[in-house]
């Protein structure tokens, strides 16, 4: 080891910080430069770009914003080359005078084959998909728009590997089934997580679909990147950009549930003989008013009768964007999100022959019901605050705020008695920094602090607390090394430390690391390893309740942790020089502890949530997709094969299908006319939960899943001078396959719908 | 080439609605009309038998609830089940019920018609006293046994 004498540890701790404050004393004061930004065709700025000038055997790349900077030390006239995997390369004469900075706006345009899709979960910056060492799905707002979606969980169930039970959703068999409590999935809002103080659940409602650039799926554990929560993966909703041009949006549709075809089961429910309207409007508005302020806002009114009885859903909700470029260099935005909900919730059936009512369980004297009718409310705050000290260096600074409030209705409709209210509050803080320490290396890392606080009387636990709190913080590291233009690395890690009784804390540590190989200009290779792990919510350790089911708390549940690795390829070509072929091989392994499941413990007569086993779920996946060069016609399949353990029992977990199955296709027909289909089909569970049809009649029939969609979209543009005009006709379950996606809930019948969108 | 287009849409609609065929999905349990289940027995006599202008009829028949009077074994005539006319002046006897509906039967009883009321003129002269009752589940056969006292006749209506 070299010891440094003291003065020589001052002198050159000086002179690295005047070099940190003055880049420029060392060079050359007759260099030119060459400065600027490389962008998308969307207009997106691209990271890892490679700016070179061969003759003089200089070169960088660019940084997490796009920019790059090149000082020519002999300036002159020398060819620019501007190059990057999966874009067509650039190549420009250019002449730098002594002194001269020249600065440039380059836009790089994709192989006709390839897509130049950015994503941002991945590794919490943006980075081109197919660069992305894990496995990720993207869903459009073309795709949204095309099948009317207007809750997350329409969306998620065209992913090839998702399924949506309900209000729960299991990517690649990470969840089973548990009425939504305790997801297994991490829901994100621009990299903000968004779940339930009180039951850790997902709000599929509560989302800005309109205003949404992007939903991205990780279908891998997490929480290296995203802490508690993303253990079987993450959902991330992007939202849009301001508008340049005044952006308004209005979408009126309607439409409703076919009755059901069974005498049978309309005898049970008079409402299954007929029609159950449903509709909604939603209207968005954006735009950039200034070159430094813009925003955004969006709204949602909608009914929904339900095609069961007791499951009506109406309510309303309103999100608002601003961004503030204060300078240069620093930018604050604030998303703001206001949702109230009255839904009456449907829970499990009457039995096979009376499907469309809710049943109820007489266990203890005191009847449950299989349905209920409350007041939901959601608020959500996250401003968000980013500054770029230096084109290399930029931090940024995320606070949330999310309110949750749940009121029952009586029969009358009028609220309960405040006694049987919950309420719960999300607030934390997150700083992180990202660092281009290297043109190969860049470097991002932070930490947080979040607290959940729930006042309830259902989870009053053994312990007779109504008022509770979950404080948790976090600290994060990750380094994402490109060696050359083929391999790329990272390794990140994070710690985090959660509060899980008054007394005592749990810490996690969770690894990761992934690397990305592209074999040549087609065909990438990737493999990845990360750790996850999820804190059992308050719901799953506290409640005691026998309104719906027998439920006792259990205080001493554990997190559950999960391994994963993964391997893949993907290969990206042309064929016949008319189509584009995309094709993705992955095979996964994960490895889940302390699983938390919701079980009927005899002893009590009734269900809690323990730690039950270990458990390891492998699979594989295949997706494929076929589409003209214009993209105007395309045609997607995915497979996935799932092979789940419950390793104590050696049987299958429950509630998991072995096969999934999804395909669509789309093709613009006409100049103003586009007709697509969608179809998805997942075997019946291995296993299901015979306690819980004990108490529920048929609640373990599962047929195997078999859904189609069909949709035709209508374009008139100009209408009036800067109208645009769009209508679209749906029907979702086109053959009116009877199935159930949840134990014991009757899964939609044919239903259709007619969108009328304008955009002026 | 636009019309070869369609080509993967119809592939999977037609693929669709093959897969979703062949799979009938959900439908309601498919039941019997009427559920019924069957009750045979044997019956042993003692004392001495009614005078034979008393014995217009004699048969076994199981009720859901105990009758209070003659007419209300009429009561739910629609279910109303019993056995062939049984043999007078015998020490023992056997019978059997068909299509006895699905239910929970806890008065069983041999019934003598002493008069010409059809509706009205009988009265329990034995009863079944066993497992407080019998329980007839679809396609079950319950064997039974039944003494019948003449000189000790079962309360009636019932206690």
């Amino acid at each position: 080891m070299i010891m440094l004498q003291g003065n020589t540890k001052i002198l050159l701790l000086s002179l690295l910080v005047f070099l940190l404050i003055h880049p420029s004393a060392y060079s050359q004061e007759n260099s030119g430069t060459i400065e600027g930004t490389v962008q998308n065709s969307s207009g997106e700025s691209l990271p890892g770009v490679h700016i070179s000038i061969p003759d003089l055997e200089l070169g960088t790349v660019t940084n997490a914003n796009g920019q790059f900077r090149l000082t020519i030390a002999s300036p002159g006239t020398y060819l620019l080359r501007i190059s990057m995997v999966g874009f067509e390369e650039k190549t420009d004469s250019i002449s730098v005078a002594s002194g001269q900075t020249i600065t440039l706006d380059i836009e790089l345009s994709p192989l006709v084959f390839q897509s130049d899709e950015l994503v941002v979960t991945a590794s919490r910056r943006s980075q081109l998909i197919g660069k992305v060492s894990v496995s990720m799905n993207t869903i459009s707002p073309e795709e949204l728009t095309s099948r009317n979606i207007t809750s997350l969980d329409q969306a998620l169930e065209y992913v090839p590997g998702v399924q949506v039970h309900g209000n729960s959703v299991n990517i690649r068999g990470s969840s089973g089934f548990s009425y939504g409590v305790g997801s297994r999935v991490l829901l994100l809002v621009d990299g903000v997580p968004l779940m339930g103080p009180d039951d850790g659940g997902m709000d599929f409602d509560g989302l800005p679909l309109i205003q949404t650039r992007q939903i991205e799926i990780l279908k891998s554990p997490g929480s290296a990147l995203y802490g508690g929560g993303a253990l079987g993966g993450v959902v991330n909703i992007i939202t849009k950009d301001f508008s340049d041009e005044p952006e308004n949006t209005v979408r009126l549709y309607g439409g409703g549930y076919e009755p059901v075809r069974f005498e049978t089961w309309r005898a049970g429910w008079g409402g299954g003989s007929d029609f159950r309207p449903r509709g909604g409007i939603i209207f968005g508005r954006s735009h950039q008013v200034t070159d430094s302020f813009g925003y955004w806002f969006s709204g949602k009114i909608h009914n929904n009768s339900g095609y069961l009885q007791n499951s009506t859903r109406k309510g309303f909700e309103t999100y608002a964007k601003f961004g503030w470029d204060i300078s240069e260099v620093m930018n604050l935005s604030m998303y703001t999100g206001l949702r109230r909900n009255n839904n009456e919730q449907f829970l499990y059936w009457d039995g096979l022959d009376d499907v469309l009512s809710p049943g109820s369980i007489n266990l203890t004297g005191n009847e449950a019901s299989g349905a209920n009718d409350g007041l939901s409310d959601r608020l959500t705050i996250l401003p968000v605050f980013q500054h770029s000290i230096n084109p290399n260096i930029q931090y940024t600074l995320k606070g949330r705020l999310f309110g949750v409030a749940f009121r029952p209705l009586k029969d009358n409709g009028h609220i309960s008695p405040p006694k049987r209210h919950n309420k719960g509050l999300r607030y934390g803080l997150e700083a992180e920094s990202t660092i281009q320490a290297t043109d190969e290396m860049i470097i991002s890392g932070g930490l947080s602090f979040d607290e959940n606080v729930i006042n309830s009387d259902v989870f009053v636990g053994e312990d007779s607390l109504t008022v509770r709190n979950q404080p948790e913080g976090a600290l994060f590291l990750q380094s994402e090394y490109t060696w050359n233009d083929q391999l790329t690395t990272t390794a990140g890690v994070r710690y985090d430390a959660y509060q899980v009784h008054t007394r005592s804390t749990a810490t996690q540590f969770s690894p990761k690391f992934s690397a990305s190989y592209s074999i040549n200009e087609s065909l990438t290779a990737r493999a990845s390893f990360g750790r996850g792990f999820r804190v059992p919510s308050v719901a799953e350790r506290f409640v005691n309740n026998n309104d719906f089911f027998p439920l006792e708390s259990n205080i001493t549940l554990k997190p559950e942790t999960s391994t994963g690795y993964e391997a893949g390829v993907t290969y990206i070509s042309p064929i016949l020089d008319a189509f584009s072929l995309k094709a993705e091989l992955t095979s996964f392994w994960n490895e889940y502890r302390r699983l938390v499941e919701p079980t009927f413990v005899n002893e009590l007569a009734a269900f809690q949530f323990v730690n039950v086993t270990r458990a390891r779920i492998r699979g594989a996946e295949a997706s494929f997709s076929v589409s003209t060069l214009d993209q105007n016609h395309q045609i997607k399949l995915g497979y996935t094969y799932l092979n789940t353990t419950d390793r104590e029992l050696n049987q299958p977990l429950l509630y998991r299908s072995k096969h999934l199955l999804n395909g669509s296709a789309n093709s613009v027909i006409t100049d103003w006319m586009e007709a697509g289909i969608d179809f998805r089909a997942a075997s019946p569970p291995e296993r299901v939960d015979t306690d819980f049809s004990l108490f529920v009649p048929d609640a373990e029939v599962f047929p195997t899943q078999y859904i189609t969609d069909i949709r035709f979209k209508f374009q008139v543009p100009h209408v009036y001078e800067g109208l645009d005009v769009n209508a679209s006709f749906l029907i979702n379950n086109l053959f009116d396959y009877y199935y159930v996606e949840r134990p014991a809930i009757f899964a939609p019948p044919r239903n259709f719908q007619i969108v009328i969108e304008a955009l002026f | 080439m636009k019309h070869s287009l369609f080509i993967p849409i119809a592939l999977l609609l037609i693929a669709s609605f093959l897969f979703a065929s062949c799979e009938g999905g959900l439908e309601p349990p498919i039941e019997e009309p009427n559920p019924t289940g069957v009750i045979t027995g044997s019956i042993t006599y003692s004392g001495e038998w009614p005078t034979e202008d008393s014995l217009v009829d004699l048969r076994f028949v199981p009720l859901k609830s105990p009758p209070q009077t003659a007419q209300d074994i009429f009561s739910d005539i629609e279910n109303l089940v019993f056995s062939e006319p049984l043999d007078f002046f015998v020490e023992k006897d056997t019978f059997i019920v068909n299509e006895v509906p699905n239910g929970f039967y806890v008065y069983n009883t041999v019934a003598q018609q002493f008069g010409n009321n059809i509706f009205g003129d009988w009265k329990p002269v034995g009863l079944y006293d066993q497992n407080d009752g019998i329980i007839i589940v679809k396609g079950d056969t319950t064997t039974i046994s039944i003494h019948v006292d003449f000189e000790n006749l079962p309360p009636f209506p019932p206690e």
